[in-house]
């Protein structure tokens, strides 16, 4: 009887390590896909913040490009809206880096 | 033949087979080709790699199962559990991006995303897609995007037109990203690659440094597809939630 006991707690206890092993293995499995997946998104957010503020400027000027060469006011609009692309472009970048910042 | 040698020869678009229909041309070209090959290489890769659905994966499999779980991560964590179904969009679209960069890699190929119209029609279809799912979900409260709440009204005037350039700027700045990313390595290897033969016995260090780039190249491949499929989401949860 107490040799049939004695396999019974080698059994429980033999199971309870293979279920912590499997818990440290999925840990290390999430943690390793985590590490790999920021390092994308920092990348990815860096890739953003530079074509983002150049893209606002390019926008911002042809939008005040096209309202001169609709109403001929040559250069006001075209200087006024490049200001307001270069603002947006910080402005864009800003908000992201905000959002990035909580991860 | 030395004009063939410019480094900017390589994005040419020439017609390989010549169509016309009711004066529009529809020509098949080299770049459209590129294309064609790309979606049978796509749909062989998923459609072979998946076809054992064995319990412990191969390397095809791998691979396959790979791609499919980051870019699903990638979509459930940027834009929720609603979002999910936009992850077919965003799959097929990484996958293709992917297929178009790693491919034009290969010499004598061609590289279809350094062509800016090709990645503005792609950004411009989710702007599309984003601009008309955020006035299906929030009517006119989609608006909100370029006023936040909290904001004071005599801020308006100012803030709009700065919210209306950034949400205007998106697909350009999706579509500048690949084209200018993918342009610039390609041209940058084709520029070493003259140093190796105007060298001689000296360009044995140019061609170092080419092998180098072509990894860099590579890694950029892959990122600018992933850095296309994350910002789709990320426009994607604006349409969601405009409030944030």
């Amino acid at each position: 009887m107490t040799k049939q006991k004695k396999i019974n707690d080698l059994d429980d206890s033999l199971n309870n390590l293979s279920k912590k092993l499997d818990n440290i293995k999925a840990e290390k499995v999430n943690e390793d896909y985590n590490k790999t997946n920021k390092k994308f998104t920092s990348f990815a957010h860096a890739f953003k913040i530079v074509s983002e503020l150049f893209a606002n400027i390019l926008v911002g000027g042809s939008i005040g490009w096209t309202i001169d060469y609709f109403f001929n006011t040559k250069p006001i609009f075209l200087i006024l809206f490049l200001i307001i692309g270069f603002i947006s472009g910080i402005y864009t970048s800003y908000k992201s880096s905000k959002k990035f910042a909580k991860y | 033949m030395s004009e063939k040698h410019s480094p900017l020869d390589q994005f040419t678009i020439h017609r390989i087979f010549e169509m016309k229909i009711g004066g529009i041309d529809i020509s098949l070209t080299n770049s459209s080709l590129m294309m064609i090959i790309v979606l049978i290489v796509l749909n062989i890769f998923l459609i072979y790699s998946t076809k054992k659905k064995s319990i412990i994966p191969g390397r095809l499999q791998s691979l396959a199962e790979m791609s499919y779980e980051m870019i699903y991560n990638t979509t459930r964590d940027n834009l929720g559990k609603d979002g999910v179904r936009f992850f077919p969009l965003v799959y097929s679209l990484f996958m293709f991006i992917l297929l178009c960069n790693m491919l034009g890699l290969i010499p004598y190929s061609f590289t279809v995303t350094s062509h800016i119209i090709v990645t503005f029609a792609l950004a411009f279809g989710i702007f599309l897609l984003a601009t008309v799912l955020g006035f299906i979900l929030h009517g006119h409260k989609y608006l909100r995007l370029f006023l936040p709440k909290g904001v004071p009204i005599f801020l308006a005037p100012l803030l709009v037109p700065i919210e209306i350039v950034s949400y205007i700027s998106r697909p350009i700045s999706l579509a500048v990203r690949l084209a200018a990313n993918m342009m610039a390595g390609h041209t940058m290897i084709k520029v070493f690659a003259g140093f190796v033969v105007a060298l001689g016995i000296f360009g044995i260090a140019p061609f170092l440094f080419i092998v180098l780039l072509y990894i860099l190249e590579t890694l950029i491949a892959f990122l600018q597809a992933y850095v296309f499929a994350v910002l789709t989401c990320l426009y994607l949860s604006d349409s969601f939630h405009p409030e944030h």
